[in-house]
C-alpha cells in the first residue's frame, strides 16, 4: 500500500507537528522536537561548509596526536557511530531503546569468534557475517519489543538487552582462552589492501568504515523512508490511517539500526582486541543514550558530540578521579538533564507543555 | 516543522560552533594530558605503574593493592639500584577489559611505565596481553594466572598458576581426612574453575571421587538454591566463592541444617571473614597467604604494615601487591639496575625471596613457586584467624 | 520441593520491590530506573542499624524504609515532579541517580560488599512440612503475603486506591473531579520508595548489600513489572513468582544458563501476551 504513495502525499512535510495530537508515550522528550528537522531545509551553503570543516578536522587532527590519543580518537569514532545508529530509532523513529548495546555486542562477538575460533581474518567476510548476525539478533529483539510500546517498549528493550548480556556472560562458547570474554582479536586483512597496522592506520580505517556506515544512516534518514519514520514518531495512528504499515517501518528501522550497531561492534573488536559482556550490557546502553541526548536526539551528528563528551569524561575520570568515576558519570547525566531542561524551557515552552500533559500517563 | 525561520537558520552555525568547540575542548584536554610522553630510558626516575581496580566492581582491591605496593616501595626508600622510583596509578576496569587496555596504554605510552603491578583479573590480563607483547613491559600479577599467559615474560605470575593453587589439598583430604567423596562449588568463570583444578585432580589420583560440581553464574544474587541442590552424601564440600557470596552461601547452608564439613579454598578474606567467623569456626581451608601465617617474613610484614596503616591487619590484596612489588625490585637489583626487558627476563628467574607466603622463586614459565598452607578457622582474642595446620613448601606449577 | 520454596521466597523479595515500581510506572508514567538504587540504600542503612548498631530488626526495616523514602522524596521533588511525560529526561535522571548512589554508598559504607545480615531469631531454621528451611526465608514469605494483601486492599477497597486506579485509566476525568492527582502521585512515589527501602533491609537477610544492587536488583524488578503488567498488584505478584521460580528451578535444570533462561521465559510470555500477564495496559 505504502509503495504507491508519492512524496506529495506525505503528511509530515510541514505542518503536522503543530496540528497533530500526540497519542503515545513512545516519542522521546520534549526539548528536541523542533530541532529534529529535515536536514534538507537548511540553507544550502552552510551545511556543506560545516561538513567540510568537520571532515577536515577528522582527517587532519590525528596527525597531531600521539599514538595513545589516536587510539582514543578511534574509540570515539566507533562509539559515535554506535550512538548515531541508536539515533535512527530513538530520535527519528521515536523508539526509546535501552538495549542497543546488544547489537553492538552481537557484531563484535561474531567477528571475534570468527577470528579466534574460526581463523577468519578477512575483513569483508567478517564484516558481512557479523552484520548479518547483528541484524538477526535485532530482528528477534525487535519482534518481541515491538509487540509493546510507550514506556513498556523501554522496559522490554532494557530487559531484552540484558538477555543478550547474560548470554554473553554465561555461554561458554563466547569465552576464549582463560577469560570471561573473547580475547585475541587482531586487526583484519583488508584484501586487496595490505595494511601495516598502526594506531594511525587503525584510526583511518575505522574512520572510513564508520563514515560509510554513517552515510548509509544519513541516506536513510533523509530519504522518504526517514520522513515516514518521523511521521510515525509524531503520530502513529495518522500514519497508519494514511495506509502506511507503521509496524513494518518501525521493525525495519530497528533492524537497520541493529545492523549499523553491529558494524560499530566489529570496529570495536578490531580496535580493542577484546569483546566482554560489559560491552553488551545496560551500562553501555545507558551511556549511548546519554551520548545522543547530550548531542541532541534526532540529528545524526549529535551522536558525535555526545560520544566525544562521554568518552573524554570517562577517560579523564579514570585518570584523575579513579575512586569516583561513578560520581563523575552520574553528574554528567544530571548536567545533561539540566542543560536539556534549560534549553527546553527557554526555547520551546509551548511544545513541552503540550507534551507533558499528553504523555503524563500510560495510555489505555 | 513549525520552528521559526530564525531558529532554523541559526542551527547550522550552532552546529558548526558546537563541533568546533568540542574539537577545541578535545584538543585542549588531550594536549594537557600528553605532556608526559616519557620513553623508557635508563636515566631519570623509574616509573612503576599500579593497575588495579579503583572503581566499579572490586573497587576495594585498588586501595588495598596500593597500600601493599607503597609499603614495599617505602621499605626500599623509594629507590632501586640508586634510581628514584615514581609510582603511577591506573584504573583497572574489572567488567570492561577494553577500558583496562586503554589505561594500560596510558601508563605505558603516556607515563613511560616499564614495570607494572597488576592487572589483577583474568579478563584484564588477557586484554592487555597482546599489547604487552609488543612492548617491553614486565607486569607482576597476583591471582588469575592462567596457562595462556605463562611463559611470555611479560607476565610474572605470583604466587602460582591458578590450576596449581589447591594441588596439595587433594592428597591431604584423602590421606589425612580420609574423605572418599567430595562435592565442589565455585563461580562459573575461569578463575573459579581453575582454582579447584589442583584439588580435584590430586583427590581423584589419590582414589577419591568428585561426586558433584556446581558452578554459580556471574550475577547470581541468591545462593540458597545451591545449598539445597547440594549432594549431601559427599564427605565434604570444597568451595571457593568471593567473600560476600561465601557468607551468603554458608548462612543458607547452615540454616538448611546441613552438617557436612566445608573446606575453603583460599579461606575467606577479611573483613567478611570477621563477620561470619562464628559460622565457620573449625572449618579447614587451603591458602597461599593469610595474616595468621607464622613465618618470619610474614611477622615482619604484618608489623610494618600495621605501623604504616594505623594498626591495620593486612589482607590478601595488601600481601599480594606487597610481594609483587618486592619481586619487581629484587629483579631490577638482580639485573644490576637495568630495566631492559631482556635483562629483566633473565634476572627474574634467579630471584629468591623469603616472602610472607613462605620462601619463593620464579620458575622458567615466569610463574611463582612458593608455599601453600592448610589452615583452620579459629577464634583468637577478638578476631577470627586462619591458623596454620600444615605447610607445603615449593608447590610446583603443573602446566 | 526445596527449589520451589527457594523460588517463592526470592519471588517475594522481588514482589516487594516490583510492586512499588509497578505502581510508580503505572500511576505516574514515571520510568524510575533508580528504583533498584533505593532498594540498595535501604539495604545499606539496614546493615548499619541491625549489624553495626545491633538494634532490633524491625527498627532496621523502619530506618531502611525512611532512608529510601527520604531519597525518594528528594529525587521526586527535585527531578521527577518536573519531568512528567518527558521520557528522555526521566532516563537521564534514573541513570544519574544510579551512578551517583553507587558512588555514595561506597563512600559511606566502604567498598567491601556486606554479607547477609545475621539477626537473632531469624538466623536458624524451622521445620516446614517436614522440610528444614531457613527462618529468614519463611519470614520473607510471610512479610510478602501480608504486604501484598495490604497493597491489594489499599488499591481495590479504599478511596485512595480508587483514585489511583481511575488516575491510570483517565487522568483528565479525575482532575476535573477536583482531585489533586499530582499529590496522589507524589505520595505514591514516596510510598513506593519506602517499600523498596524496606525490601532492601528484608532482602539483606539473604543477599546482604552491594553497590551493584542498583542495577542487578533493578533488572529483576523490571522483569517482574514487564511480566506482571504495569500498575497491577496481583500481576506483580505473579510476575515476581515466575521470576523467582524460574531462577531457582533453572539452577537445577540448566545450571549454566540460569540468568539467560529467565529472559527467555519473559520473551515467550511477551510474545504471547504483550501487555503482561495482568493485561492491564492495552498496547496495540
Amino acid at each position: 500500500m505504502s509503495k504507491k504513495r508519492t512524496t506529495n502525499d506525505l503528511p509530515m512535510e510541514s505542518s503536522s507537528t503543530t496540528g497533530a495530537a500526540r497519542t503515545d508515550g513512545a516519542a522521546s522528550g520534549g526539548s528536541s522536537t523542533a530541532t529534529r528537522g529535515n536536514p534538507a531545509r537548511r540553507p544550502r551553503w552552510k551545511q556543506p561548509l560545516a561538513t567540510g570543516v568537520a571532515a577536515a578536522l577528522l582527517i587532519l587532527l590525528p596527525l597531531l596526536l600521539t599514538p595513545f590519543h589516536q587510539d582514543l580518537a578511534t574509540r570515539i569514532v566507533i562509539l559515535a557511530l554506535l550512538a548515531m545508529s541508536l539515533d535512527l530509532i530513538y530520535g527519528y523513529a521515536g523508539m526509546i531503546s535501552l538495549g542497543h548495546a546488544a547489537f553492538f555486542g552481537a557484531g563484535g562477538y561474531t567477528v571475534g569468534m570468527l577470528m579466534v575460533d574460526g581463523g577468519v581474518t578477512n575483513f569483508w567476510v567478517g564484516m558481512a557475517v557479523s552484520v548479518l548476525v547483528a541484524s538477526v539478533v535485532a530482528a528477534i529483539v525487535g519482534f518481541v519489543a515491538l509487540r509493546t510500546r510507550g514506556i513498556y517498549f523501554i522496559l522490554v528493550t532494557f530487559a531484552m538487552g540484558q538477555m543478550i548480556y547474560s548470554l554473553a556472560q554465561q555461554w561458554d562458547v563466547l569465552q576464549t582462552s582463560g577469560a570471561e570474554a573473547v580475547v585475541g582479536i587482531a586487526p583484519p586483512e583488508v584484501s586487496p589492501l595490505v595494511i601495516q597496522w598502526t594506531s594511525l592506520n587503525m584510526y583511518y580505517f575505522t574512520l572510513v568504515v564508520a563514515g560509510v556506515a554513517a552515510l548509509v544512516l544519513y541516506l536513510l534518514v533523509s530519504s522518504r523512508y526517514g520522513l515516514v519514520l518521523r511521521g510515525i514518531r509524531e503520530n502513529q495512528q495518522r500514519m497508519s490511517a494514511l495506509g502506511y504499515n507503521t509496524w513494518l517501518y518501525q521493525y525495519s528501522a530497528f533492524i537497520a539500526a541493529g545492523a549499523i550497531a553491529g558494524v560499530a561492534g566489529v570496529l570495536f573488536a578490531y580496535y580493542s582486541g577484546i569483546m566482554a559482556p560489559a560491552n553488551v550490557g545496560i551500562a553501555q546502553s545507558g551511556l549511548i543514550v546519554l551520548m545522543i541526548i547530550i548531542g541532541g536526539v534526532g540529528r545524526l551528528w549529535g551522536g558525535v558530540i555526545g560520544a566525544v563528551v562521554v568518552e573524554l569524561a570517562g577517560f579523564l575520570a579514570d585518570q584523575y578521579a579513579p575512586d569516583h568515576k561513578n560520581l563523575v558519570l552520574g553528574a554528567l547525566f544530571v548536567v545533561a538533564l539540566v542543560v536539556l531542561r534549560a534549553i527546553a524551557i527557554t526555547g520551546k515552552k509551548r511544545a513541552s507543555r503540550r507534551r507533558s500533559e499528553e504523555g503524563a500517563h500510560v495510555h489505555a | 516543522m513549525d520552528c521559526t525561520p530564525a531558529l532554523r537558520n541559526r542551527t547550522p552555525r550552532r552546529r558548526l560552533l558546537a563541533l568546533a568547540l568540542a574539537v577545541v575542548v578535545a584538543l585542549a584536554l588531550t594536549s594537557a594530558c600528553s605532556s608526559g610522553t616519557g620513553a623508557s630510558d635508563d636515566s631519570g626516575p623509574l616509573k612503576v605503574g599500579i593497575l588495579w581496580p579503583f572503581n566499579g566492581a572490586y573497587s576495594n582491591y585498588g586501595p588495598d593493592g596500593l597500600a601493599g605496593t607503597q609499603l614495599a616501595l617505602q621499605e626500599a626508600g623509594m629507590k632501586v639500584s640508586g634510581r628514584t622510583i615514581e609510582l603511577v596509578k591506573g584504573s583497572e576496569d574489572v567488567l570492561d577489559p577494553a577500558n583496562t587496555l586503554r589505561e594500560a596504554k596510558r601508563l605505558v605510552q603516556q607515563e613511560g611505565v616499564t614495570i607494572m603491578i597488576g592487572p589483577v583479573f583474568g579478563s584484564s590480563q588477557q586484554a592487555v596481553a597482546a599489547y604487552f607483547k609488543t612492548t617491553n613491559v614486565m607486569a607482576f600479577v597476583p591471582f588469575g594466572n592462567t596457562k595462556e599467559l605463562a611463559g611470555r615474560g611479560n607476565f610474572i605470575g605470583w604466587p602460582t598458576l591458578d590450576t596449581s593453587f589447591s594441588t596439595p589439598l587433594g592428597g591431604y583430604m584423602a590421606d589425612q581426612l580420609h574423605y572418599k567423596s567430595i562435592a565442589t562449588l565455585a563461580p562459573d568463570y575461569v578463575y573459579g574453575h581453575n582454582v579447584l583444578v589442583g584439588a580435584t585432580q590430586t583427590f581423584t589420583q589419590a582414589g577419591g571421587k568428585v561426586v558433584q560440581q556446581q558452578w554459580v553464574p556471574l550475577g547470581t544474587t541468591d545462593l540458597l538454591p545451591y545449598a539445597s541442590n547440594l549432594d549431601r552424601n559427599a564427605d565434604a564440600l570444597v568451595m571457593w566463592l568471593v567473600p560476600q557470596d561465601a557468607a551468603s552461601f554458608v548462612k543458607s547452608f547452615r540454616s538448611l541444617g546441613i552438617k557436612m564439613p566445608i573446606i575453603f579454598v583460599n579461606g575467606v578474606f577479611d573483613p567478611t571473614f570477621q563477620s561470619m567467623g562464628s559460622d565457620i569456626v573449625d572449618s579447614l581451608g587451603i591458602v597461599d597467604w593469610s595474616a595468621g601465617l607464622t613465618n618470619a617474613a610474614n611477622k615482619t610484614f604484618a608489623a610494618d604494615f600495621a605501623k604504616a596503616n594505623k594498626g591495620q591487619v593486612p589482607n590478601n590484596q595488601n600481601a599480594a601487591a606487597y610481594v609483587d612489588t618486592k619481586l619487581a625490585l629484587a629483579t631490577i637489583e638482580k639485573a644490576g639496575g637495568s630495566t631492559s626487558f631482556e635483562e629483566l627476563k633473565k634476572a627474574v628467574t634467579q630471584v629468591k625471596l623469603d616472602t610472607p607466603y613462605g620462601p619463593g622463586h620464579i620458575d622458567e614459565n615466569f610463574l611463582g613457586v612458593t608455599s601453600r598452607t592448610i589452615v583452620k578457622a579459629v577464634h583468637q582474642g577478638s578476631r577470627y584467624v586462619w591458623e596454620p595446620v600444615k605447610t607445603f613448601d615449593n608447590v610446583p606449577n603443573e602446566l | 520441593m526445596l527449589a520451589v520454596l527457594n523460588g517463592i521466597s526470592l519471588g517475594f523479595v522481588l514482589f516487594l520491590i516490583g510492586s512499588g515500581l509497578s505502581l510508580i510506572i503505572g500511576s505516574m508514567g514515571i520510568i524510575n530506573l533508580a528504583h533498584g538504587a533505593l532498594y540498595m540504600v535501604g539495604a545499606y542503612v539496614g546493615w548499619s542499624v541491625a549489624m553495626d548498631a545491633g538494634l532490633p530488626f524491625w527498627l532496621a526495616i523502619v530506618c531502611g524504609a525512611l532512608a529510601a523514602a527520604a531519597v525518594g522524596v528528594l529525587i521526586h521533588q527535585v527531578f521527577f515532579r518536573h519531568l512528567s511525560g518527558l521520557l528522555d529526561e526521566q532516563i537521564l535522571v534514573s541513570f544519574g541517580v544510579v551512578y551517583i548512589l553507587a558512588d555514595v554508598v561506597q563512600w559511606v559504607w566502604g567498598t567491601n560488599a556486606k554479607a547477609p545480615f545475621s539477626v537473632p531469631g531469624l538466623d536458624g531454621s524451622v521445620n516446614l512440612l517436614g522440610l528444614i528451611y531457613p527462618t529468614a526465608r519463611v519470614f520473607i514469605m510471610a512479610v510478602g503475603i501480608v504486604f501484598g494483601a495490604l497493597l491489594w486492599w489499599l488499591q481495590q477497597r479504599t478511596r485512595i486506591g480508587a483514585i489511583v486506579r481511575a488516575g491510570m485509566d483517565d487522568p483528565q476525568m479525575v482532575r476535573t473531579m477536583g482531585i489533586r492527582l499530582d499529590l496522589v502521585a507524589a505520595g505514591l512515589f514516596v510510598i513506593g520508595s519506602a517499600v523498596a527501602g524496606a525490601a532492601g533491609v528484608i532482602g539483606g537477610l539473604v543477599m546482604g548489600a552491594q553497590p551493584s544492587f542498583g542495577i542487578d536488583i533493578m533488572l529483576l524488578a523490571l522483569v517482574v513489572v514487564v511480566l506482571g503488567g504495569v500498575g497491577s498488584i496481583p500481576g506483580a505478584l505473579i510476575g515476581a513468582l515466575i521470576v523467582g521460580l524460574s531462577q531457582a528451578v533453572s539452577v537445577v535444570l540448566f545450571p549454566s544458563f540460569s540468568g539467560f533462561s529467565l529472559y527467555v521465559v519473559m520473551a515467550v510470555i511477551l510474545v504471547l501476551r504483550p501487555a503482561g500477564i495482568s493485561g492491564r495496559v492495552v498496547t496495540q
